[in-house]
């Protein structure tokens, strides 16, 4: 009785779902294809994630985790049990398969973790993303990115430097640290 | 120092933590450091971002957003709605279930009772708890009305209280029972409530809560 009271509060009606669907939808797709690198899969995944919410739903307390972040720890599970079907699937001896059990959970907390930092860029405004991509990731010196942008290096390492407040924030809000 | 007067030093501290700080402006930086708190503290924060951008592979950053097809939730809407569906009929199957079971149980009871059964009333099983399956009749004696339980599914070793409610929704006890896991029990109880004046039997778990409800018929002398 008590599980369907709290399931009635939030995926309890197709309005329900198609909130919920909305508000966080995409990101768990991007997710489980950054991870398991398949269209369908990623689809059969995020179908697997809600229909998982929806059975366990008493175990959901917002006092304890955002909404996003109980959904991608169900969403991680999903993905490490696809990965170990996967790996079992294209008949395997005991000998291969049994190796992959552990390192599919690393995988996918790996993966969810570079997911995270990804889309958290991905949400920078392009001018901090710029900042980083091209001094971080290009290693660019500094006067020649502040050349090429047509700005005082001063300015570009300011820039940098709010850069990497704002991407903090964005891994923040993606429960950054909170996936165990 | 001030957080004002640190805010040169911001340019600074990003490149130092990304490693793009030459020699002579990394001493001048240590040197400020060695004295002003909240830069340390800007470092500490600083460091840990940095560490998260090494997990990130560049090629995926920025580019265009992998959409989910635009009919992914609808599919799981209906996909929700489909296994909601599927629990609603269980539980109307095991209500269904409950009620045939009561049907056969009055069946027999009329073939085999004593002249005095006749007074015997099956009651309408209303709401029973997950797993739990039970039959539940009653008596008038003028004194009061006496239950007749048989129950299974009940949780081992747990207490289960009988109440009588009347119409107004005040509830006499009529006793409790032990739970025996595996096994159906039967019992009988007794409360001080006429059956004229009986609407429902309850049964309340382990918790305190309802597991069981049965209601008197109405239109019984």
């Amino acid at each position: 009785m008590g599980s369907r009271g709290i399931r009635a509060h939030w995926l309890a009606d197709d309005e329900a779902v198609r909130a919920v669907y909305a508000a966080h939808g995409e990101e768990l797709y991007r997710f489980a294809l950054r991870s398991l690198t398949d269209d369908g899969a990623a689809e059969e995944a995020v179908q697997e994630t809600f229909l998982r919410a929806w059975r366990h739903a008493e175990r959901f307390d917002p006092d304890i985790a955002s909404m996003r972040t109980w959904l991608f720890a169900i969403a991680r599970n999903v993905v490490i049990d696809m990965m170990r079907a996967r790996a079992i699937r294209p008949l395997r001896t005991v000998v291969d398969v049994e190796p992959l059990m552990g390192p599919a959970a690393d995988h996918a907390d790996d993966v969810l973790r570079s997911w995270q930092v990804e889309e958290a860029l991905s949400q920078l405004s392009p001018k901090h993303r710029q900042a980083l991509v091209e001094t971080y990731y290009r290693q660019r010196p500094h006067e020649e990115v502040a050349a090429a942008i047509g700005i005082p290096k001063g300015t570009l390492r300011s820039r940098v430097f709010y850069a990497l407040k704002a991407l903090r924030v964005a891994l923040e809000e993606l429960g950054w640290g909170h996936d165990g | 120092m001030t957080d004002e007067s640190c805010r040169q030093w911001r340019g600074q501290l990003s490149a130092w933590v990304l490693d793009q700080l030459g020699v002579g402006e990394a001493e001048e930086l240590i040197d400020h450091l060695a004295d002003c708190a909240p830069c340390q503290h800007e470092l500490g924060e600083l460091t840990q971002v940095a560490a998260a951008l090494r997990m990130a592979d560049p090629r995926r950053v920025g580019g265009r957003q992998q959409q989910p097809p635009a009919t992914l939730g609808e599919t799981i809407a209906a996909r929700l709605a489909h296994e909601r569906a599927v629990v609603r009929n269980r539980q109307r199957t095991r209500v269904a279930a409950a009620a045939v079971a009561l049907v056969l149980a009055v069946v027999v009871a009329t073939i085999v009772a004593s002249p005095g059964d006749d007074d015997l009333i099956a009651l309408d099983i209303t709401e029973a708890a997950q797993g739990l399956g039970a039959d539940m009749s009653v008596r008038d004696w003028g004194w009061g009305a006496s239950l007749y339980i048989t129950a299974d599914g009940l949780q081992e070793g747990a207490v289960y209280r009988v109440w009588v409610e009347d119409h107004a929704g005040e509830r006499q006890p009529a006793g409790s029972f032990l739970g025996v896991g595996g096994r159906e029990i039967s019992c009988q109880m007794a409360a001080a409530t006429r059956l004229q004046d009986a609407a429902t039997v309850v049964i309340d778990g382990p918790d305190g809560h309802p597991v069981l409800r049965g209601r008197v018929p109405a239109g019984r002398d």
